[in-house]
């Protein structure tokens, strides 16, 4: 019940300023005219495509934190559970980023006959999406008590999602960083999307990682008997 | 039995102090009345009993089981549920351990919600919204009950209607905390002790209750009268030859009165009592 509750209210939160559903329809609107508009392929296209599911979710994520410190606070109080809280603002991010995923993908021309290609193409974005998630839930804390150190943490980590791949001194140390880069190097590298599995299977996992940190960082400590 | 403790608790924002070393105890049956101006920290105590976060110093025992039901100042949550569905949803949160949901329908029309129970929330006046936070945070059936002035916006009807229902959870084990700018003669009545919060410091104050102060209540049966219901019964001192005798603090008179009318019976004589 407490689950269903917050969650009712963070998708309501997630919907309320239309932010979400302005970004995602822009980026569906490039996915079905930059093929004629730039004349560029579709490998190209689905590169900018998730690097725009990405900033959709890290961005809406931020702007569902921030609805969530100024309205929630009081609801939280009455369901008093951490963890139902958690939950709840995981399945969101999941629920909304499967949302994006499909409409982007089914709406980027991209979709084919072959059904691998396209459960790649989709999971691929899904994972990118989940991550954008991790990192605002990571750095939350931008809306709750260290409004500086948790901007200052999406950007390093959205510096390092994008370039961790690309720069040669953080090569050794390419598993720590998140893996978007690493997604859009192998995609120009086997120029073909069904490669993308095994790097969007370490993206989920990365994403997983970010949540499960997170949720210990902001557990409560009571300082009471 | 108590329920909460506070021992030297203090807090202080960005260098200034909310309050100071405030130490007190709420117990089963009581209701306690914390007066302030404003910016005196009472929003900020109450804040820190509800959430037990955040505290500079200090601590706040807790008695296992206790359940606490916090009606904020200023509730900023955008509820597009109706009103029904939101009680609901929150009286279900506590269980079994909630209110019935015949008593909260009860309760509902008691405080004259009714008529907006299929109204979005966020689409009612302020003062009706108040009176949403308050049910939500009686319907989980609490036994610590915190109240941020919970009497801004409301007729004296409700405000009375309110107090009943405060004094109906006292009378069943509950203890209440009140925090208000004022309280007007007809509030202080029903409060056990009274603090007052200022300079940082919360003092005990003269209690201005009028408990101790009750009234007999003598009314005459008819042939229509119908059956005492159960929360009357225990004022009951007796009942023969067609005449009921109640007993019970003089602050519920007005709305025991107003209960006995609507069963059927004449109010014959008051008669104020020395405990």
């Amino acid at each position: 019940m407490k689950v269903k509750i917050l969650l009712k209210n963070y998708l309501q939160l997630f919907f309320q300023n239309f932010f979400y559903l302005t970004m995602l329809f822009s980026i569906i609107a490039f996915g079905l005219t930059s093929s004629h508009l730039l004349e560029m392929n579709s490998l190209k296209k689905y590169s900018l495509l998730i690097i725009g599911i990405f900033f959709l979710s890290l961005f809406s994520t931020m702007n569902l934190y921030h609805n969530d410190s100024k309205q929630n606070k009081y609801l939280k109080q009455k369901i008093n559970s951490y963890w139902a809280d958690t939950l709840s603002q995981f399945l969101v991010a999941l629920i909304t980023n499967i949302f994006s995923g499909i409409l982007i993908f089914i709406f980027s021309l991209i979709l084919d006959r072959n059904l691998s290609l396209d459960i790649i193409g989709i999971i691929t974005l899904v994972a990118v999406g989940l991550l954008g998630s991790s990192v605002a839930t990571l750095f939350k804390t931008q809306w709750y008590n260290h409004s500086s150190m948790g901007q200052v943490g999406v950007l390093v980590f959205v510096y390092l999602a994008l370039s961790g791949s690309i720069i040669s001194i953080l090569s050794y140390v390419e598993w720590l960083l998140p893996p978007l880069s690493k997604i859009i190097v192998t995609l120009q590298e086997k120029e073909s999307i069904t490669s993308l599995l095994p790097t969007a299977g370490q993206t989920f996992l990365y994403a997983l990682i970010l949540f499960f940190i997170s949720s210990f960082v902001y557990k409560p400590k009571k300082k009471v008997k | 039995m108590k329920l909460i403790s506070v021992n030297d608790l203090s807090l202080q924002n960005e260098g200034y102090f909310a309050f100071k070393h405030v130490a007190f105890s709420l117990s089963q049956n009581e209701i306690i009345g914390i007066n302030g101006d404003n910016g005196s920290g009472k929003t900020q105590l109450l804040e820190a009993i509800a959430s037990g976060e955040n505290l500079d110093s200090g601590t706040i025992d807790y008695t296992p089981g206790v359940r606490i039901g916090y009606m904020p100042q200023d509730n900023s949550q955008v509820i597009d549920q109706t009103v029904e569905k939101y009680l609901e949803d929150i009286r279900s949160l506590s269980r079994e351990l909630a209110v019935r949901k015949e008593q909260l329908s009860g309760m509902i029309t008691l405080l004259g919600v009714s008529p907006y129970l299929d109204r979005p929330v966020r689409q009612l006046s302020k003062g009706l919204q108040r009176k949403v936070d308050f049910l939500a945070a009686v319907a989980g059936h609490p036994n610590v009950l915190l109240l941020d002035e919970p009497f801004v916006y409301q007729t004296n009807k409700t405000i009375n209607n309110m107090l009943t229902l405060m004094q109906d959870l006292k009378d069943n084990g509950s203890g209440i905390i009140l925090a208000a700018t004022k309280f007007e003669t007809n509030v202080s009545q029903y409060l056990d002790n009274n603090y007052l919060l200022k300079d940082n410091r919360l003092d005990k104050i003269q209690s201005t209750t009028n408990q101790e102060t009750y009234c007999l209540l003598i009314f005459s049966a008819n042939p229509n009268s119908v059956a005492i219901t159960s929360d009357i019964e225990r004022y009951l001192v007796s009942n023969m030859n067609n005449l009921v005798e109640l007993e019970l603090p003089l602050a519920l008179k007005d709305s025991m009165v107003e209960k006995m009318t609507q069963l059927n019976y004449r109010l014959q004589e008051v008669k104020n009592l020395e405990s």
